[in-house]
């Protein structure tokens, strides 16, 4: 009975979720044109770029997103990192600001 | 960096097969002295219940509560500035109680996500000498682990399962000598919500653990857990290496790993560091084992 109790708890409540599955509306990128200058750029700048995270100084696991190249080399990551709401840390974007970038990321990261 | 620490424990093992062999003599002439042949336990193969992170081959005695305070500060190579790490410090406070001496449970929490962990730890089989006695320990844990930290995106519909991880483990364990043990344990860790496909909801790794008595309350030892499939992206396979010091009631573990966090799911799903490069943490395991036998 204990045995069969703990097993269901151990089992029962078993997931296999994806956050930009579960959470579609900041993946839908079908009316959605998201570019790097006009609406990334300045994300990264206002809330990432930032003293004591990933400025010109950085030097934490992530570095500097100061230019185009550095965001678009941990382009996954970044998606990855905002969509689950870790990062940024201490702020929080917006579900729109999410989507753009998620969306910018899906489309191949380009500078545009 | 994977294939050389398998191959250093392989030949940690024939080291000690080919020592055995040339004890054999000694351990004939044992035989004949001890005409009983009675199966006896292996007993104290770890100092404690566990390797450093990982669980070890142990289990605590029946009806003995077992208070576990562990510490792991920051990177050592962060400099004098940050005091090689001392500055910042994660904590795990546990409490494991043995409800027979083959089944112990045990929860926990870590200041690291806010998370609480529970786990029962099952030894159907255990290392025996004399006849009809087990060559190795096998023990079986189960646990689940819950982040209780508020949501990170919270003007969204939140699921409580979305912070639950699971961990099952099978420990094949023998202690080869008075002064050597070693124990295999394949370990399956499910979280229930990962971020995106670049990382996986199952992370399957293989425990190695490892303990060399070097004097009576002494020992060196080694836990390292190779990830074998589903990695997480930016993450390492956690090692860490150390010393456990008895003291009569208390065994304190010293040590050094890349991991940060103190329970299955989390040292084997986010360990950021990079042995290697010197991205590694002092830390120390607390236990002290209190006796809860009415009748004594």
């Amino acid at each position: 009975m204990s045995a069969g109790l703990i097993l269901l708890v151990l089992f029962g409540s078993c997931y296999n979720d994806r956050e930009d599955l579960l959470y579609p509306s900041i993946t839908d990128c079908n009316t959605l044109n998201a570019e790097y200058a006009a609406d990334i750029a300045p994300i990264i700048q206002s809330s990432c770029a930032i003293p004591g995270c990933h400025d010109a100084a950085s030097g934490n696991k992530g570095g500097p997103f100061i230019n185009f190249t550095q965001v678009k080399n941990k382009a996954a990551i970044i998606k990855a990192q905002v969509v689950s709401g870790a990062m940024p840390q201490g702020l929080s974007l917006s579900q729109e600001q999410i989507k753009l970038i998620s969306c910018w990321v899906d489309s191949g990261a380009p500078n545009n | 960096m994977r294939l050389t620490l398998t191959v250093l424990f392989t030949c940690l093992l024939l080291s000690n097969y080919i020592a055995k062999a040339q004890t054999d003599t000694t351990d004939l002439l044992k035989g004949v002295t001890n005409q009983s042949n009675e199966k006896q336990y292996v007993t104290a193969a770890f100092k404690s219940s566990r390797i450093i992170n990982g669980h070890s081959m142990e289990l605590i005695g029946k009806n003995v509560l077992d208070f576990r305070i562990l510490h792991r500060f920051g990177y050592v190579n962060d400099g004098i500035s940050n005091l090689f790490g001392l500055d910042e410090a994660r904590m795990r406070m546990g409490f494991d109680y043995g409800i027979t001496n083959n089944l112990t449970i045990g929860i926990g929490r870590s200041t690291l996500k806010k998370e609480l962990d529970g786990f029962f730890k099952w030894r159907p089989i255990r290392q025996a000498t004399g006849a009809g006695g087990s060559p190795v320990s096998v023990v079986w844990i189960s646990g689940m682990t819950l982040n209780t930290l508020k949501w990170a995106v919270p003007d969204r519909k939140n699921y409580f399962s979305s912070r639950l991880g699971y961990y099952h483990e099978i420990i094949i364990g023998r202690k080869f000598s008075e002064r050597f043990s070693l124990q295999l344990a394949p370990l399956l860790v499910h979280r229930n919500l990962i971020d995106t496909d670049i990382n996986s909801n199952n992370t399957f790794a293989l425990g190695i653990g490892s303990r060399l008595k070097v004097s009576k309350r002494m020992a060196l030892v080694l836990d390292y857990h190779p990830v074998l499939a589903g990695e997480q992206f930016g993450t390492y396979d956690p090692l860490s290496i150390g010393i456990d010091i008895e003291t009569g009631g208390h065994v304190f573990q010293l040590h050094f790993s890349n991991s940060e966090g103190m329970n299955e799911k989390e040292f084997v799903t986010n360990t950021t560091g990079e042995f290697w490069k010197g991205e590694i943490r002092f830390g120390f395991n607390l236990s002290r084992v209190f006796s809860l036998n009415r009748n004594r």
